[in-house]
C-alpha cells in the first residue's frame, strides 16, 4: 500500500469518531470497490475486518457521513469523498 | 441577528468574552450569558479528573453555528455568540460560553436557555471522561433531552 492516499482514484478515507474509534482507530484507507459503494456497503466491508469492528460498527445508533455531512445508508461514495462512521453525538 | 461561533482548543476565559460581546453595544438593553465548567465528578458521582471533547473538523462548527443561527432567529436577538472548547478540558475549566443580546430581557434569556439546551444535546463532539477508575464515553443524559424537548413546537 506504499505511496497511497485519499486522493488516489478510487480510495476513499474513512474516519471514525466516538466508540468506533476505539475498535478501528481514527482513520482507516479503503479501495472503492469496483461498480462503487454505498456509505452502507462500506460498513460492511469494514465491520468484516474483525469482530470488534462489527461489534462496534453495526449497531444502529452509529451514523455515517460523506465529506462531513450526515447521510442515509444508502447514500453513495465517489472517490476522494471522506466517508466517517461515528456514535451518538454527546452534545457539548 | 447574527450568530457567532467559535470551537477552540485552548483556554476560554469567559470574563473577556463577556468583555469583548459588550462593547459598545448602545442598541440593546439586555446582555445574557452562561458560562458552562467542566465538573471534577460524573454524573454517578466518581471523581473525573479530565474531559476530552473530540471533534470532526468541518461537521462540530456547523452543528454549532446551525444551533446559534436557529436560536438568535427564533427569539430575534440582535447577537448570539457561542464559544466552545475542544480537546481536553480539565475540571473547572470553562468549556462553553453562550452570550445573547437583545434590547429586551426576555428573548435574551430564552435565547440564551435554548440554545444552551441544544449544545448539551446535538452538538457534534463526543466527550470522553476520565477517572481513577479508567475512562468511558458520555452520552447526552436524559435530562438533557427533555431539557432540549421543552423547545419542541
Amino acid at each position: 500500500m506504499a505511496g497511497v492516499n485519499h486522493t488516489d482514484r478510487g480510495m476513499i478515507r474513512i474516519l471514525f469518531f466516538g466508540r468506533p474509534a476505539d475498535a478501528l482507530g481514527p482513520e482507516r484507507h479503503l479501495a472503492l470497490p469496483e461498480g462503487g459503494a454505498t456509505v452502507g456497503d462500506l460498513r460492511r466491508i469494514l465491520a468484516a475486518t474483525d469482530a470488534r469492528a462489527a461489534e462496534v460498527l453495526l449497531r444502529p445508533d452509529v451514523r455515517a457521513s460523506v465529506d462531513a455531512v450526515v447521510v442515509p445508508e444508502d447514500t453513495p461514495v465517489r472517490p476522494g469523498q471522506e466517508v466517517a462512521y461515528f456514535s451518538i453525538f454527546s452534545g457539548g | 441577528m447574527p450568530a457567532v461561533t467559535r470551537l477552540i482548543a485552548g483556554p476560554l476565559s469567559a470574563p473577556l468574552e463577556l468583555e469583548a460581546f459588550l462593547h459598545g453595544r448602545t442598541g440593546d438593553g439586555a446582555v445574557v450569558s452562561f458560562t458552562g465548567l467542566a465538573r471534577g465528578t460524573s454524573r454517578t458521582g466518581e471523581p473525573v479528573t479530565r474531559l476530552r471533547l473530540d471533534w470532526y473538523p468541518g461537521m462540530t462548527e456547523r452543528s454549532l453555528q446551525t444551533i446559534a443561527e436557529a436560536g438568535a432567529a427564533r427569539f430575534e436577538v440582535s447577537d448570539l455568540l457561542v464559544v466552545h472548547r475542544c480537546g481536553e478540558v480539565l475540571p473547572g475549566e470553562t468549556i462553553v460560553f453562550v452570550a445573547a443580546a437583545s434590547p429586551h430581557r426576555r428573548r435574551a434569556f430564552l435565547a440564551a436557555d435554548q440554545v444552551m439546551d441544544r449544545l448539551k444535546t446535538e452538538a457534534a463532539f463526543w466527550k470522553w471522561e476520565e477517572g481513577p477508575g479508567g475512562g468511558r464515553w458520555i452520552e447526552p443524559a436524559d435530562g438533557d433531552r427533555v431539557d432540549t424537548e421543552r423547545w419542541s413546537d
